[in-house]
This record gives structure tokens, sequence and C-alpha cells, in this order.
């Protein structure tokens, strides 16, 4: 019997699981696969809070903005590494070297020593996928117009093997390199050589590191741009699956597992198992090999991640259903738009929630499950891609969640 | 043909091309050219389906670790389309073939299915390796082998001049970490089966598996007297080997004959409501997977009445029936969850029950695979990648004994992997559980490392 | 201004431009063809990708029967590389009337199509998801085509007989001189440049654009414009071709392509070709009709839905009920010629037909343009092969070096070009990895394609290499794919126009059907494109 059991791994659901360890709980956490962070690029979106939270029923508008900070102060200290508020947004490079936005991220992400550098070395690793060298360079040059860009390719011994027979190789296999020992002490080698042949002035030569992870251990100062004879560096986010985003999974994880938490992977939640009043929820069900095993809690957190995370699924004829309690769901009536980049209506599809994140049924408000809570992409009325605040949401969602339940 | 509304094919369809799967492959990491989980399952088997030879040896690297359907957010069963392209291979050409008369024009459908035929014969490999993964697929016979004089078969297996002509000759790495033979576990009578009457005390049905058998008697017996010291009578019948080996190998029709006739053993039992508990996290998970498909409506419910021990003994404790009569153990025990126990999605209740032992401090290693996956890293040109691939959790395991922590894993393979890459032992949680319960100590053997003279 | 000269000019590179234009070099016509879009982006690959045995028109119009007949044969002979012989079914359900049964195997026989009946039982084992409410079964030769490959495969042939093509060159005026035609006149799309193209015959062939052209040069057409929307199936869901035995209606064929199965289709009467956008209620319509042959459609993934606007001529129509109009009339086709009709010399419209039958369509307008060139030349059309020729060692070569089962489609896909593909391999073994691996695109097939004189857009690498067509719709290629557009185009280094365009494309189809795994793949990938590479507007 535990606590509380949180549905999903993704930002959301790791969030809730730790404030709630945090506060003492026996927490379980079942996820059907891998955290959706994975797919992250690590650089986390708050939003423009104040425009959101005026959205009807936007997730914002329900936990205020007081939750939002305090989620976020919360994540800072559980990942030192991460820098930024939910004020001023730091620009960062995407993965085909264009500039965008976000509000919270790792120090080595920051791409404002791009701005001042009067020259910009692309370190191109020989062989890393969905890397394309050409297209970044050009793209670094309109961005930063004041340096220039240059590429230097990086030849590894480690993986002499995969260049000669041609094999693409991963940004996560990369990323063990780098990870290691060896890696490490490479990487440094290179930043000294680098800054020593530099140009005159420090800041003036900036280097792109594309595919390695940040360091989200690390307590400022003792960040990536701090020693003088090491050549300052910018971390460039990966196409999916990326190390970056896989390496905020991890460490979330392994703090969670650490204060005594535990985490069933790889089986899907499929039902839950109501008490008599039909308003309480008294289990979940558990999709195990061979059998359903039903696991009991005092509360439960359902951060399911919404369509893409499995826990809404919608059939033919467009009808929704969440997956795990069979809540009622808001779903708008027009589905889709043609510009694909604009506003899609589905994407509002969602739980709603009352102030303390429990679900209500989306038209008569009535209060369904007292001991259930809904976060992250599984509730209504929110849209992570164009309203950039998936990463705020998750955080603030998930923390107020681990806070109740 | 597969047969196309099996859930497996339409369960292809729920894969969202995340990489997920091949982002996480143990595989993948260290080995370039393997494709990854997927690329070589529901990649291909939209291919397949089409008719294109798609089984490269690239199939053969699949260690069938199960890691890519844990990581998978979608549920697509990705190993299950690697095992069976490699096994099913000559039989779908067999499919493919259908018996009608030409078709006016172009390539007739006879003479494109004899094509499709030839094709999708399973790809060649050596003889040699042929015979080797003959031979390490019948664990069950190289255990009833090894056993009928376990000094011999060790002292022989230690030859080093032995393990050069295993490797040049069949492939078997000489640096394998071959585990020893030892006394077989003592079975409850063959011509004997227990009549379970209705005054008896309540039965457990257990099924060690060849390695607990073969090379880890003592666990077996500390894992019977367990379940004794609960009240349990251990029934213990002569298994076959649960299949894995077999399938793993790619012999899958000897691995339903070995699921069909373990399942007669098993059926009087279970139809009188016993459950089976098993020690071994692969055997498990077979008996949890594939027996249930294999038994279908004959057995319905088999799935739900297969435990993993630990799993069994969380039940107990739940339903508050669990002895706890525990002398302290002061032990730190760094866990190491196998492959298989992630994939029978049941959490790590090794961890949950042995918190409830006073003194007991446990943590997880959390390093991944540990590299093996059965016989997977015996080969001789999988071997170094077995090792590359456990790297992280060695290094682990080597600083936690260190640090005094003792190591523990439910699987057999896992042990004898983590003695040959970190130089430690490890051992079964349940002898911990063993102390606890303060048993009569039985002697514990600590899985040798057969690489070294 | 650019300046072309042909004997014959040909509007229009669907199924039925280009097989002129072949046709034409064989027989020694200079002819030069110019089409608006891509090859083939019209109709000819908007369709279910059938070749008929003319089971299907057995009992409502033998004479397509026949035709379709001859011409399965001739194809399958000519282009087996673009023809898979699946061989097809006839099935009858439990619902459907048995009297139609015997008029369909009657008509069958007049029309030389072989018919072989199987056992219900053998079928459901054959055909796993077929439902098990099967009354009766019969085989006849329907097949499998590639539409794309099968009008690539004329273009390019036609060219290498001196012939020439322009793509993105639209023909907006039709020039006389007197009563005769001169030329056309027009845009080069891409550019903008206007262009001149000189000739002594001018054929209309643009399918349900073919009234606009008419009009064009002042010449009346009518066109009846039916639209008909398709699905694609993630998956075979069969492995023959599958038609209901009944009155031809909506929904009623599964034919299995490559690695999807294409099922349709649905009938309405429109206004333009434009109108080719499928819709929602179109596709829950399809899934409910396609459940009667295969029960378990409602669980299968639909990766998108097309539809294409099919050109049926007005003049031998007979109005049957209402909403009938579209299947009633004659899926024969026509060739106009507007020097009787209108009085405009030298102007050839084709009208009507379908994919199965664009060669013959093709040979009966190069014999109106021969005879009226005075050239004697027959047509070879039916006897020389469309197969190209591979080296044998670039193809061993490619098998050696690409991941198992990419060579065969390399091969397939790029026919002539293959070599210099796996040269390109063998100097750089990179461009062996896939770009696409949905659809296992290498990257020197990308790289070769894009760099192609009439490769202008994503689109156009699409239909080339299958890029972008499998389950994923593009999330991942469409990123990987960019850089060599730009190699190609020297254009900006992130073409954001190029990309939103292909990704609308790709939206198109994706919206009608967007639910379960698909939508779930369109979540995806809007967190990349919109999340990770920040693209929407802001």
């Amino acid at each position: 019997m535990w606590d509380v059991i949180v549905i999903g791994e993704g930002l959301a659901g790791l969030t809730a699981a730790l404030r709630a360890a945090q506060r003492g709980r026996e927490v379980l956490i079942v996820s059907e696969g891998s955290s959706s962070l994975l797919h992250a690029s690590g650089a986390l979106n708050l939003g423009d809070f104040a425009q959101l939270a005026q959205l009807p029923g936007h997730p914002y508008q329900i936990v205020g903005r007081h939750v939002l900070d305090r989620a976020v102060a919360f994540f800072q200290d559980i990942c030192p590494g991460y820098a930024g508020d939910s004020g001023a947004a730091k620009p960062v490079l995407t993965p085909l070297g264009t500039v965008r936005l976000a509000e919270l991220l790792p120090r080595a992400f920051q791409a404002t020593p791009l701005q001042t550098a009067k020259r910009i070395i692309l370190l191109a690793p020989q062989g890393l996928r969905d890397f394309f060298p050409d297209v970044i360079r050009v793209n670094l040059g309109q961005a930063f117009s004041s340096a220039r860009v240059e590429v230097k390719e990086l030849a590894l011994p480690s993986f002499r093997s995969w260049q000669e027979q041609g094999l693409g190789i991963a940004p996560m296999v990369y990323q063990r390199y780098w990870a290691s020992a060896e890696g490490r002490a490479a990487i440094e080698r290179l930043r000294r050589d680098l800054a020593a042949e530099g140009v005159a002035g420090f800041g003036e030569t900036v280097a792109v590191f594309p595919g390695l992870a940040p360091d989200l251990d690390r307590e400022p100062p003792g960040d990536e741009a701090g020693a003088k004879d090491l050549l300052p560096m910018v971390l460039m986010p990966s196409f999916p699956p990326a190390p970056a985003g896989a390496a905020l999974a991890a460490a979330l994880e392994r703090r969670f597992l650490r204060s005594g938490g535990e985490l069933w992977r790889g089986s899907r939640v499929v039902g839950a198992v109501l008490g008599s009043s039909g308003s309480y929820c008294a289990g979940i069900i558990v999709r195990s090999k061979g059998k359903d095993i039903s696991l009991r809690a005092r509360s439960f957190i359902l951060a399911s991640g919404g369509i893409l995370g499995g826990g809404i699924v919608v059939g033919p004829a467009r009808s929704a259903e969440e997956t795990v309690f069979g809540l009622p769901l808001y779903a708008p009536a027009d589905w889709t738009r043609p510009d694909f980049l604009g506003t899609q209506p589905f994407a509002q599809t969602g739980v709603s929630v009352d102030p303390e994140l429990r679900p209500l049924d989306p038209y008569s408000r009535a209060r369904l499950l007292t001991n259930v809570r809904v976060a992250g992409r599984t509730l209504a009325h929110w849209d992570p891609w164009t309203e950039h605040c998936g990463g705020g949401v998750s955080l603030a969602t998930g923390y107020l969640a681990g806070e109740l339940a | 043909m597969p047969d196309l509304s099996d859930a497996r094919s339409i369960n292809l369809d729920a894969c969202i091309k995340c990489s997920a799967c091949f982002a996480l492959c143990p595989v993948a990491a260290v080995y370039p050219p393997f494709p990854g989980p997927k690329g070589l399952g529901p990649d291909a088997e939209r291919f397949r389906l089409e008719g294109l030879v798609l089984a490269s040896p690239a199939l053969e690297y699949c260690s069938n670790c199960k890691t890519c359907e844990v990581t998978c957010p979608s549920g697509v069963r990705v190993t299950d389309f690697i095992l069976r392209a490699r096994g099913k291979g000559a039989a779908e050409g067999q499919d493919f073939a259908q018996r009608r008369k030409p078709v006016a024009g172009g390539v007739s459908q006879a003479e494109y299915s004899r094509r499709a035929e030839r094709r999708l014969v399973r790809h060649r490999l050596a003889w040699r390796q042929r015979l080797r993964d003959y031979i390490l697929g019948r664990a069950e016979y190289l255990g009833k082998l090894g056993t009928v004089w376990p000094a011999l078969t060790n002292a022989v297996l230690r030859q080093h001049l032995m393990r050069r002509m295993l490797e040049g000759g069949l492939g078997i790495s000489s640096l394998a970490p071959l585990p020893a033979y030892a006394r077989r576990l003592r079975l409850t009578a063959k011509n004997n089966p227990p009549e379970l009457g209705v005054a008896e005390q309540p039965a457990v049905l257990y099924f060690p598996g060849c390695f607990t058998v073969y090379n880890d008697a003592p666990t077996g017996e500390a894992v019977r007297r367990i379940l004794e010291h609960n009240g349990f009578r251990v029934i213990v019948p002569d298994f076959h080997c649960c299949g894995v080996p077999l399938e793993a190998n790619g012999y899958f029709r000897q691995a339903a004959e070995n699921i069909r006739r373990n399942l007669e053993l098993m059926k009087p039992y279970l139809q009188k409501g016993v459950p089976v508990v098993t020690s071994c996290t692969s055997c498990g998970l077979a008996l949890k997977e594939e027996y249930p498909r294999a038994a279908g409506s004959d057995l319905p419910d088999l799935g739900s009445r297969v435990f993993d021990l630990f799993e069994f003994l969380w039940d107990m404790h739940q339903a508050g029936r669990l002895r706890e009569d525990f002398v302290p153990v002061e032990k730190k025990i760094a866990y190491h969850a196998p492959c298989h126990l992630k994939a029978q999605g049941i959490g790590t209740p090794a961890l949950r029950v042995l918190r409830l032992i006073p003194g007991v401090r446990t943590e997880e290693l959390d390093a991944g695979c540990c590299g093996l996956s059965g016989s997977f890293g015996f080969k001789k040109e999988k071997y170094p990648l077995a090792m590359a691939i456990g790297r992280g959790l060695f290094a682990r395991a080597r600083t936690a004994a260190g640090l005094g922590w003792e190591i523990g894993s439910d699987c057999g393979g896992c042990r004898v992997q983590i003695a040959q890459g970190a130089g430690v032992a490890a051992v079964h949680p349940a002898w911990l559980l063993a102390k606890a319960y303060d048993l009569p100590i039985v002697k514990v053997t600590r899985s040798r490392d057969y690489s070294e003279n | 201004m650019q300046r072309y000269t042909a004997q014959v000019i040909i509007i229009g590179g669907g199924a039925t431009g280009v097989g002129l234009l072949r046709d034409l070099s064989l027989r020694g016509v200079a002819a030069l063809l110019l089409e608006q879009g891509d090859l083939a982006h019209g109709t000819s690959s908007r369709f279910h990708g059938l070749l008929h045995s003319g089971a299907r028109y057995a009992v409502k119009d033998p004479l397509a029967a026949a035709e379709c007949v001859r011409e399965n044969e001739i194809l399958n002979k000519v282009a087996p590389h673009c023809v898979r012989a699946t061989g097809g079914w006839f099935v009858e359900l439990a619902a459907d009337d048995p009297s139609y049964t015997q008029a369909w195997l009657a008509g069958c026989s007049q029309a030389g199509i072989p018919v072989q009946e199987i056992s219900p039982v053998e079928a459901c084992r054959m055909e796993p998801m077929l439902t098990r409410q099967v009354r009766r079964v019969f085989e006849v030769p329907d097949a499998a085509v590639d539409g794309f490959q099968l009008v690539w495969a004329n273009a390019r042939a036609a060219a290498e007989g001196g012939a020439s093509y322009k793509t993105y060159h639209r023909v907006e005026k039709v020039l006389r001189r007197g009563h005769a035609v001169s030329g056309v006149y027009g845009e080069n799309v891409l550019t903008h440049e206007k262009f001149l193209a000189e000739g002594q015959l001018v054929v209309n062939a643009t399918g349900a654009w073919a009234a606009q052209i008419a009009a064009a040069a002042g010449a009346s057409l009518e066109v009846i414009c039916d639209k008909g929307t398709l699905l694609a199936f993630n998956q075979r869901l069969c492995q023959r071709v599958i038609n209901r035995l009944r009155v031809p209606g909506d929904g009623d064929i599964f034919v299995p392509h490559e690695t999807i199965t294409i099922f349709g289709t649905t009938s309405e009467l429109v206004q333009s070709p434009r109108e080719n956008e499928p819709t929602d209620e179109e596709a829950d319509y399809l899934l409910s009709l396609g459940a009667d042959l295969l029960p378990h459609l409602a669980a299968c993934r639909v990766i998108r839905a097309f539809a294409g606007v099919r050109p049926l001529h007005a003049d031998d129509r007979e109005l049957g009920k209402d909403g009938e109009e579209g299947r009633e009339v004659s899926r024969n086709f026509a060739l106009i010629d507007h020097g009787e009709r209108d009085g405009i010399e030298g102007l050839l419209s084709i009208v009507g037909g379908k994919f199965t039958t664009y060669r013959l369509m093709a040979e009966k307008a190069a014999d109106w343009a021969a005879a009226k060139l005075g050239v004697t030349a027959p047509c070879r059309t039916a006897e020389v092969s469309l197969a190209p020729h591979i080296p044998e060692d670039a193809v061993k070569t490619a098998k050696r070096l690409l991941p198992a089962g990419a060579a065969e489609k390399m091969v397939a896909r790029l026919g002539p070009g293959t070599p210099k593909a796996v040269e390109a391999i063998q100097g750089d073994p990179r461009k062996a990895q896939l770009l696409c691996e949905c659809e296992m695109v290498t990257v020197a097939e990308v790289e070769q394609v894009a760099a192609d004189g009439d490769t202008h857009h994503l689109a156009d690498v699409r239909r080339k290499t299958r890029l972008g067509m499998g389950t994923c719709q593009g999330a991942f290629c469409t990123y990987r794919a960019l850089q060599f557009l730009r190699h190609a185009e020297a254009k900006p280094a992130l073409p954001v126009d190029e990309l939103t365009s292909f990704l609308n494309q790709r939206w198109k189809g994706i919206r009608p059907v967007a639910w379960g795994p698909q939508l779930r793949e369109t979540e995806l990938t809007r967190a990349i494109y919109l999340g990770l590479l920040d693209l929407g507007g802001n």
C-alpha cells in the first residue's frame, strides 16, 4: 500500500512524485514506457503567464502564479544546473542552428555568449546523426551576424570503426562517450587547446557543441563558462531522442529513487477500482505480464501525458477517452485546422479540474473523484506547442498535485 | 504469412517511431552495425508483410533483454517481431507460397510465391554457429549431462585448451563465464505425485529453472525452505527447460514442445488452485507470457497464477499472512534488477520484501543490462558486446562492494555475469530472507568465473 | 521569355500525357510535354493503384472490361517493374445479391477474364483479416500498379527517345494562326518567366483540367469532375486486391501497395479539379463501409486520406439515379478532335478513361497525331519494354552495401539511376544510411533525386522516393531532407516556406483521419516542429 501512486513519468509525473516524496509520502510511479522527457530538448518553456492565465480553463489560471514560482524554485533545487525564472526568456539554439527562447534552461544551453562573440566554432563530431553542419553554419551566421562561423570536425578514435563502416552515431551513443572519464577529458583538452589558439579577448571565441547533455548536478558557479583557460561553450540541443532530455529524466528519476520512491516502468495502467460511492478511487489496475494487478493507495495523480502520452485515446469519429479512470473529457467540436503549425483545436482535449486539480465533469462541473488529481498534458484547455508553456504547466501542476496528494 | 488479425500485428500500428527503444537498447549502444529494435522490429515488419527479405544477420544480435518493450511508450511488442522474424522466416516462406494457378500476365502468383519463399529462408549462419546455437539452446540437456559428474565437467571446462577448442570449433567464447555444475536440486518424487487433499496444508508449485536445478541447487533449497517456513508444501516436479534458451536460439518448435510438456505437468496442480512460483526471472517471464499464449483456453487464467518469489511473498505480506518473525540482518544489499524482471511489470518486489527485514539496507544499482542475456554473452562474436554492455553495472557493483555492500540479483545469469565483469560475487536475494528467518544455513555457492584457469 | 518548338505539344503530365509523349517518341515524332505541377501530381497519383483485370466492369461496361483485359496483359509485359501481380478477389458477402454474381460471371466470361473460384474456408485462411460472412470468392488477375513509377518510366523512356518534358510550366493560352493551332503560351510557375511553345499539333491530356484547357483554346468541352476519396492504411491488410462482388459502389476495393493498403473509394460530383480535399465525413463513411469486408478495420491505423478527381466524359452519359451520375457515366475514353467539332484544326482533347487504359488512350491519340503529320510508323508501346536495364553488378553491390531490404527498394525507385547512387555510396559509405526509416529511403537516393533538374520541392523528392509517405508521414525525415534541397536550390539554409508547405501537404491528408496512433504521431510532429524548432508564427 502506497500513499501516492503517480501514473506517468513525464515532467509532470516526476515533479509530482518528487514533491510528494519530499513531503514524506510513500510514492510509486507507474509508467508505460520511458519518460517523454527523452524527446524533450532539455530547455523548458514557461510561457507568458499573464497572457495564458487569462485563457478560460487554462492550467495557469487554475494553479496561479505563486504555484508556478514555487514549482520552478523546487525544480531548480533538484537541478541546480538549470537557470532562469518565469521572468525573462533566454536564447537557446535549435538543432538547426536557429535561435528560440526559453525561460528555464541549463546554463550551458544559454546562447547569450554567442551574441558577443567574434568567432564561433561549430564543433562537428564525426558521424553524428541528425546533425547538419552546413545548414547550422549558415543559420548561426544569420543569427549572430557579428561573428565569423567555422566548422571544426572532431574525429574520435573510439568511434573509428563506426566511421569506417559509414555508420551514423546517434546523439545518445555519443553522449555515453562524453559522459565517460575519457570523454570528459577529451572535451576539456579540446576546450583548452581551442582557447589557447583563440582570438585575443575572452569571450570573443565561443564553441557550439552539439549532442552533449549538460551536467545538471553542478551548482553554480563552476558551470561551463567559468574557467578562464577553457573555451566558453554553448551546448546545442539535439533532435529526439535527445541526450539532454534523457539526462533530465535520469536526474529526476535518480533523485526520486534515492528519496525512497519506487518506479515501475513498462506497465500500462488500464483501469481503476472505485469505492462503492463512486467518488473515491481505491486502486488502479496495472497490466503486468500475464495478469492485471490492482495497486492500492490513498491518493492518485494522473499525469498520463494526454494524447501523445497515451493517457487520452481518440478513436475513429474523434471519440476521445481517458484511459485510466474513464473521466469525461472536454473535447472541441471542430477538431483540426488547415495550418499545421497554427492552432489545432484537438490539442485542447483533456480533463477539466477544480482548483485542487481534482477532475470535474467538463459541462456540469460536478466533482468526480476526491482522491485523484490530474497534472500535465492530460489537463484540458492548453497546448504546449502553440503556447510555449510545456515546461511551466508540467512543473506547476505536477508540483501542486504532489503538494496536495 | 503473419496472422494479420493477431493483436500483435495491430500492435504494429501503435509504433509512432519515437525511437525510444533504439535510444535505450543496450546492444545498439555498443554494436555499430546493429539497426536497433525499431529497425529490426516495427520498421522491418511492414516490409516483411510485403515479402521483402529482411532476415538479416543483424537479427541474431538482439539479446532478447526486452529493454525495448519496457521502454516503449506505445506498448509495441518489439522483441516479438524480432524473435518471430528469426524463427519463422522459413515457415513464412511456406505460408507465402500460395498453391494457386498462375494468374494471367506478368509474374504468376505461384512464381512470385516461390521467389518469396526462397528469399525468406533463414539467413545462412555458419554451420558451426548453428551447431553452437543448437547446443546452447538445450540448457536442460547440458545440465543433465553436466551434473552426471559435476566435478569432472567443471574441471574439463576450466581447461584452457578445452575452451580454446570450443571457441575455435563452435564459437563459444573461451572467456565466457560458463557456470559451474553442481549437485542437482532435489525434486519431488517423480512417480509419486502428491495428492492434494482438503485438509492438507496449502501447496505451491515451484519452477526452479535449469540454472537453479543444475548450477545453483542451494538457492533452490533456500527458496523451498522460505516457502515451507510460511506454511506451504513445496512441490518441485521434474520440469523441462522453460523454453527461453531454445527460443532465443531460434528453436521455436522445440520450445513449444517443452512448453506443452511443462503445462501437462502443471495442469493437475493448477486445476486444484495451486499457484506456481519461480525464483528465476527469465523462467518467470516465460511462464507469464509464452505459457498462457500456448495454453489458451485450456488454462485461461494461467498468467495470474504464476508468481515471482518476491511478488508472491509481497502479496502475502499485503494480506497479512507473511511470517515476519525476522532476526535482524545487518547487511547492505545493492540490488540489480534483471531485465526480465523489469519486463514482467511488477516493479522490484525483492526490494520491498527485503526492506521489511530489520537491519537490512537496500539500494538499487540501476545500471541497466548486465549484458549476458542468457546464452548471448557466451557466444564468441557476442562476448565483447556483452562485456561492453555491462560495463556500467560492473563499475557500480565494484564500487558498492568496495563500500561493503553485498550484490543481489534474482537472475542466475546476471550473477554469473557480475562475477565475471566486476569480480564480485552476487547472491540471490532469497538468501537474505533465509538468513532473516534463521533457516538452517545451507552452503552458498558463489558463481565461479571460468575465464581464468 | 523561354521559347520551345516541337511538332506536337502535349499539355498534361499525367499517365495519358506521358504515355503519348513516349508513343510519339517511338514513332520519331518530336514532342514536348508541359505540366503545370510535377508529373503525375493530378489524378494519376491519387487513385487506387489498381491495374484492373476488367472484372469490375464486367456487368455494366463490357467494352471497358475488354479493354482492361488487354491492357492489363500488355502492362504486365512491358512494365513488370511497376506492376505487382498480386491477383485479386471478388468477394460475395452474405448480404449481397447472388444473381448479380451470375451476371458477373457471364460478363467476365464474355470479356475473356479468367476467373477461378476459391472456397470461403480457404479464402479466410489465406486472408485472416477477411470477414467470415463470405459466401463465394473468385480470383481474377487484378494487380497493384505503382502510378508514379509508371508515369516516370514513360517520361524517362520518352526523354531517352529524344522527347522532352517541362514540369511547373502552366499553359495559359492555346495560340492560333487562323483556324489552326500554332502553339501554347504560359508561365513557368517557379521562376514566373513566361514561355512560348510552338507546335503544329496540340494535345490536351489534362484530365480533370481538360475543360479549362479547351476553354483556353476557345473550344468547348464538358468534363465531369468526380471526386473520389481513398484511405491509406499503415500496413498491408491483405496480400491481394479485394473487391466486393456487387454493383460497383463506394468503399468496395482494398489494394495492397508495398507497405500500405489503399482503400476506397467514393464518388461525388464537384465543380473543379482543385476540389480534391478529403473530408472527415468521407473518411468516417469509408471506414464504416470497409468494415463489411474487413471487420477489424476500425482498429487499423490510417496514415492519410487523399482524393483524386476523375475526369469523366459527359457526352455519352446515361443519367441514372440521383447521385449515381458519376458511376453511370462510361469509364471509356473519348478523343475529341476540335477541328471537327469547333473548327480549331490541330487540337485534340482526350477525356475520360482510367489509369489501366492509359496506354491505349495514348495510342489512339498518337494515331491521330501521326495521321495529321503524315507519319506512318506504327505504335510500338505494346511491345517495347519500359523496364529499365540495371546492371546486375550494381544491384549486387547495392545489396552488399545497404541494410537488408533497402537495396531492392532503391533499385525499384531509382531504376537506371541505381549505378550512380551505388557509386556515391561506394565513395562515401555514410550515404547508405537511412534518411527515411519508415520507407527505407537512403541518403544516397534523396541526394541524387534532389539534384535532379526537375526536382524543385520536397514534394517532388517525396514522389520520387516515397520519403515521408510511410508511418510517420514525414515527422522525422522532413528535417533530414532539408539539407539536400538547400544544395540543389542554393536557397537560404532554413527554407521555412518549403518545410511549412511540405508539412501542410502531409497534414491535408492526415486531418480527415486525425485519430488513433496517427493523432499521437501528429502531436509528436508538432512537438518537433513547433516546440523544438519553433517554426510556428510567433
